[in-house]
């Protein structure tokens, strides 16, 4: 995930403050056109229609600019900054001491408060804001056990501004919580103790010592809050909370004007670069931290902090992981009781997994020769070329959705409305979660085994597949299936581009919470559950939360 | 053998750059014979970038290279590593990881009816037949060198190039490597580059050394030339630790502070090869040079020991190991009586003569 991030904004690079090895100071044959040619086809094809919006929205220059300032925009701007803040804020609150505790301290049961630090990753904010509605709103579970004491209605809290805050902060906070854990076990506790040798109290040298090694892993992490926030969907159209994304799809169905649509996305999509700007130069100035633990570091003990700890992360977990766990098998349970089976999302199962099926393939074979031209020969045009690869991940989702829309009405109407459109959509958002697999995998591949057989006779493209793929083989199907996994629970653009009928897991959550329907949305979700538990587990938890100073056994 | 007509490898005028500045600077070279030459200089020489430029793997600036009488890198063409007939060894192997031992010795065997054979002929050539169905992970590190030279010799190539093949080995492994590898590549009659960075494996391994400094090939012949009357001072000092004395050269005579030795050539200043060993503690009467013992280093066979003359000049003198001298002691030193090389300095360049003791 943080390798995610860096490829989003970060010209940050753990291995910077290594000398380089002998390979890469060679400069190597020019790459050959087999894989330059694909590559910057690639990249040029996933920004075409990011291109044709930018250039959409300045086309229509002077009437942008009434729309972009007018009183209502502004006060969109305004709301989804207040989220963005408000988001970031509790995911902090939540992140930072939680990392702290389970990967520094001798907190009991740390690694099973680890694991379940990572796991509210699995909620889609669709889910996790019909969870909260279901229990915290007005006519909510929480009503129900209060109204034998006369209480007919909640305050609101579960929608609008609060509503949004929950469902975001609580579930996204492991975007800081897993790459901050990762660090804290990496840093080198000798620093720490010499800290308090010079007479350091333990929060000074929290503050002094161990927050700025922190910063790369935070401004990593809270961009990947930020942009969540700025582009999400589908806590704020269920929690009612006006945002810029609600409004560009409300504008987007209304059908009056598209121009307003194209014009606030284009403001969005500006929003997220400035965003990245942001961490891109706050970034630039560390040093990567290299000094490395040569022993773990002794856990810090907690005395009488161990029960109030404990209530900390029981709380959290109550509310990430126990209400919408809750609130999905007891509405799952009565629609089951009532003759709801999960026969009944049939149809939206096998088109979710249809669809998420071919965006992972293409993705998968999109990525490599993206990674290997920047990987194996490291010109500036072939690592420019891999970084264009993410516009589409750092862009909402709605925004890359919309301009696919127009690209395709304008351009190619004979694709709006296919299942082929759609994936295009899911391949141009997740195929950097691909793309950052498959080019961590070819760093590790010494380019030596490729001269190597290369040098036994061998063609490139026999090389390619009897050597580098079986190398890279398990990393790739990593890649492939988070951009599997984040397919599945992709909501706006699906929404946007799925065909007449065509109904996922995702959009019937959705649908179903936003009606209030509540039998109706818990089978999809928790069909959604099942499938991306383990595998969200597998390959985003246990990979950040394992000791990168281990020694990985030998490939076979 | 009628093949010895055409050289193997022909290298003509070879420039390979990094960007700035050329790491192999206008290098010719021709290697008719069957056995192993080693390509040797202090790193950064650009010996790897030689041989990767004949592997393929480098695309020189300018220049020329022709394997078997092929072209294959100059007039505009640059063909492919797989398409040279020469196969390079890594430094540590680069056994395919995920492949057994015996499908990484036939990866290089195209014809897929004589792979088999092929690769079990291979192991059996190295002595490591036992180990076809190891994983590299499974073998140590000499046996990992191993199987990489086997992999390259089991297609049978026009010559194999390998790259420090014991550089990442442990002092032990790599002696007992340095007499294997060559027996193996003569029985398998397969000619051989072996690029090091020790000039020791340099003489005791190769039949043939060229030595390289700065980009430049100085000089190429069999080692007890190459040691003996260097054609450069950079190999005369790379070389065996060679000590150069500065002298001036009237008359006849070459004068320096170990005394005068007799020489044909013209006068000037220039500067005399002598190694460690070709100082011995003179006789008693004999014409000699005092000095200082400094520092003592003792290997058992033999020591060396640093001596400052009265001159401040310090010259290593290498003697048996059962003379010793404690340090502080005064010693004679004289030159033993044989030919030496003699470089004279002429506007930049040095000219190679040869001096004896005066008689």
């Amino acid at each position: 995930m943080s390798s995610l991030s860096q490829g989003l904004g970060g010209e940050y690079d753990a291995s910077r403050g290594a000398s380089p090895p002998l390979a890469a100071r060679r400069p190597r044959r020019r790459a050959p056109a087999r894989v330059a040619v694909p590559a910057l086809l690639i990249a040029g094809a996933v920004n075409l229609p990011l291109l044709y919006l930018l250039l959409r929205a300045a086309d229509s220059g002077p009437r942008a600019f009434p729309i972009l300032f007018s009183a209502s925009s502004l006060g969109l701007l305004w709301r989804t900054l207040a989220l963005v803040a408000g988001s970031l804020s509790l995911a902090l609150a939540i992140a930072v001491p939680m990392a702290w505790l389970v990967a520094r301290t001798d907190l009991r049961g740390r690694h099973v408060w680890a694991l379940l630090g990572g796991l509210p990753l699995v909620f889609p904010s669709y889910v996790a804001a019909f969870a909260l509605v279901a229990v915290l709103g007005p006519r909510g579970f929480v009503q129900g056990w209060l109204a034998p004491f006369g209480v007919e209605r909640l305050p609101s809290i579960a929608y609008g501004y609060s509503g949004a805050l929950l469902a975001i902060g609580l579930f996204t906070y492991p975007y800081l919580y897993l790459p901050l854990v990762a660090a804290l076990r990496e840093l080198n506790p000798a620093l720490e103790e010499s800290s308090h040798g010079f007479g350091s109290g333990r929060w000074d040298t929290f503050f002094r010592v161990i927050l700025p090694q922190l910063r790369p892993s935070l401004y990593a992490g809270g961009l990947l809050i930020v942009l969540y926030a700025i582009s999400d969907f589908g806590a704020v159209s269920i929690t009612r909370y006006d945002t810029l994304t609600l409004s560009i799809y409300n504008a987007y169905r209304g059908l009056f004007d598209r121009g307003v649509a194209a014009t606030l996305s284009g403001g969005l999509a500006v929003l997220a670069l400035v965003f990245i700007l942001v961490q891109f130069l706050l970034i630039r100035g560390l040093r990567p931290v290299r000094s490395r633990p040569v022993r773990p570091p002794r856990p810090v003990p907690l005395g009488r902090w161990q029960w109030p700890s404990q209530l900390f992360l029981a709380v959290v977990t109550l509310f990430t992981l126990g209400i919408p766990l809750g609130v999905i098998l007891f509405w799952g349970i009565r629609a089951w009781a009532v003759g709801n089976t999960l026969g009944n999302v049939g149809a939206e199962t096998l088109n979710s997994f249809g669809a998420s099926f071919l965006a992972a393939l293409v993705s998968a074979v999109l990525a490599i020769p993206v990674a290997a031209w920047a990987v194996r020969y490291g010109s500036k045009l072939a690592k420019g070329n891999e970084r264009l690869c993410y516009a589409g991940y750092a862009l909402p989702g709605l925004v890359v959705a919309l301009s696919l829309v127009f690209f395709a009405t304008r351009h190619a109407p004979g694709i709006y409305q296919t299942l082929g459109l759609l994936v295009s959509a899911y391949v141009v958002r997740f195929l950097p979660e691909a793309l950052s697999a498959t080019r961590a995998a070819m760093a590790d591949v010494a380019p030596v085994f490729e001269e190597a057989a290369r040098s036994l006779g061998r063609a490139p493209i026999v090389v390619f597949h009897t050597i580098t793929v079986p190398l890279i083989r398990p990393r790739l199907l990593a890649g492939a299936g988070l951009v599997f996994l984040t397919s599945m629970k992709e909501l706006p653009a699906t929404l946007i581009l799925r065909p007449i009928g065509f109904e996922t897991l995702a959009t019937r959550v959705w649908s179903a919470a936003s009606e209030g329907v509540y039998s109706e949305a818990a089978l999809p979700a928790l069909l959604l559950f099942v499938v991306s538990a383990l595998p969200i587990y597998l390959l985003v938890i246990r990979p950040a939360l394992t000791d990168r100073n281990r020694p990985r056994p030998q490939q076979r | 053998m009628s093949e010895h007509d055409i050289p193997f490898l022909i290298i003509e005028d070879l420039v390979v750059s990094y960007g700035q500045g050329a790491v192999v600077d206008r290098v010719s070279l021709s290697l008719g014979e069957q056995g192993i030459t080693a390509l040797v200089g202090p790193s950064g020489c650009g010996k790897t970038a030689l041989l990767r430029a004949i592997a393929g793997f480098e695309t020189p600036l300018s220049g020329r290279i022709a394997i078997d009488g092929n072209e294959v890198f100059g007039s505009g063409r640059n063909v492919e590593p797989e398409k040279r007939g020469v196969i390079m060894v890594f430094q540590d192997g680069a056994l395919f990881p995920h492949l057994s031992v015996h499908a990484n010795v036939g990866y290089g065997v195209l014809d897929r009816g004589r792979r088999e054979r092929a690769a079990d002929e291979a192991l059996r050539l190295v002595g490591l037949d036992k180990m076809a169905d190891r994983y590299p992970d499974q073998l140590s590190g000499g046996q990992q060198q191993l199987v990489a030279l086997a992999r390259a010799l089991a297609p049978k190539p026009r010559a194999v190039l390998l790259d420090e093949p014991f550089a990442s080995l442990d002092a032990d492994l790599r002696g007992r490597l340095r007499d294997e590898v060559p027996a193996i590549l003569r029985a398998a009659e397969v000619p051989a580059i072996l690029v090091t960075h020790d000039q020791e494996e340099a003489l005791s391994v190769a039949d043939r050394v060229a030595v390289m400094f700065r980009g430049r090939l100085l000089q190429i012949g069999p080692p007890d030339e190459i040691y003996n009357w260097p054609e450069a001072p950079e190999v005369a000092r790379f070389i065996g630790g060679g000590q150069l004395v500065t002298c001036d050269v009237r008359g006849g005579q070459v004068c320096s502070v170990l005394g005068e030795l007799s020489t044909q050539a013209e006068d000037g200043p220039g500067r005399l090869l002598v190694r460690p060993e070709d100082l011995t503690i003179a006789a008693s009467g004999a014409p000699s040079v005092a000095g200082v013992v400094i520092r003592r280093n003792f290997y058992g066979h033999d020591r060396v020991d640093d001596v400052r003359l009265e001159s401040g000049e310090v010259l290593r003198m290498r003697g048996l190991g059962n003379e010793t001298h404690e340090i502080g002691t005064t010693v004679q030193m004289a030159l033993r009586d044989k030919p030496y090389r003699l470089f004279l300095d002429r506007d930049g360049e040095s000219l190679v003569h040869q001096a004896t003791r005066a008689r």
